[in-house]
């Protein structure tokens, strides 16, 4: 069986992990590390560092599976432990950004640029696009991003984010207009 | 393009990398998990403050109940010393017996 083929409910996978099932927990898995992933990539800025984030946040569910409350959903609840772990992840960043610099070693603290990205922003046709986006709000962002370019829809990534599926609609419709505002005279269209 | 400046943007968005991803990360979960709770113990700050209590307490007992090293020691020395009074006092007692108490205990035990 493949393991995103499994109907059972997210609590039964996560009993049957509880018992030593080790393809229920996959299964589970498999079914959140898609927006897991995208969550901590928003919070966190780097891939890597989203991906070490998603593996201690399934350690720490596999770990705790049996204090787990059935009747509430799965899905907060792991959301909830990959905010916890990218906020603690960056605490520490700037910790360590912190002293670096206190020691005059501020170039080792400053984080490697992303490939290409001075590429990317080359090839953009004038700075209307960075401008738009410079005008969201980071939760605004977020949410376009997750809901318009990578197609969840606004409970999921309600859960993910830790606030109400209104939040993110209002978040959502503001982004697009704004995006409009800035884009829409220069020809630009955003992809929603 | 658009996607491009959005933070997700280096996440591969295929469904065979997540099912790959998520067969690796469960496996991995399960093992790191698995590591019991002497790793938690020695990880955790929790775990340091629990250890630190213990050794207190341990330390806190051993100093309250004595040196059992100068116990055992004590018993020794009794059960080697003379059996007279003057002798037994001479070996057992910390400090010297005054003079005049070892006169009259030896008179009054003869």
């Amino acid at each position: 069986m493949r393991v995103n083929e499994d109907a059972r409910a997210d609590a039964e996978l996560l009993a049957a992990t509880e018992r030593g099932d080790g393809a229920a927990f996959a299964v589970l898995v498999r079914r959140y590390i898609r927006s897991a992933t995208l969550l901590a990539a928003q919070l966190l800025e780097d891939r890597d560092e989203a991906e070490d984030i998603v593996q201690d946040a399934f350690t720490v569910v596999h770990r705790r599976a049996r204090t787990f409350d059935p009747a509430r959903p799965f899905g907060p609840w792991v959301f909830a432990i990959v905010r916890r772990l990218a906020a603690n992840r960056r605490a520490r960043d700037a910790r360590r950004a912190g002293l670096l610099e206190l020691f005059g070693m501020r170039e080792l603290a400053e984080p490697p640029s992303m490939d290409g990205e001075e590429a990317i922003l080359a090839r953009l046709d004038g700075a209307a696009a960075l401008r738009a986006m410079n005008d969201l709000s980071p939760m605004q962002r977020a949410c376009i991003e997750l809901v318009v370019l990578r197609g969840l829809t606004t409970q999921e990534v309600a859960a993910m984010h830790g606030v109400s599926e209104s939040t993110v609609r209002q978040h959502v419709f503001r982004a697009r207009a704004s995006l409009r505002n800035v884009l829409g005279d220069q020809g630009g269209t955003d992809d929603g | 393009m658009m996607a491009e400046l959005f933070e997700t943007r280096g996440v591969r968005d295929e469904p065979a990398h997540w099912d790959a991803m998520a067969l690796r990360v469960a496996e991995n979960a399960a093992r790191e998990s698995g590591r019991g709770a002497f790793e938690w113990l020695a990880q955790s700050r929790a775990g340091w403050i629990a250890a630190s209590l213990l050794l207190a307490a341990a330390l806190f007992s051993m100093t309250s109940a004595g040196d059992p090293a100068r116990t055992r020691g004590s018993e020794w020395v009794e059960m080697v010393a003379p059996g007279d009074d003057v002798g037994k006092q001479m070996a057992v007692s910390e400090t010297p017996p005054a003079v005049s108490s070892l006169l009259v205990q030896t008179r009054g035990g003869t």
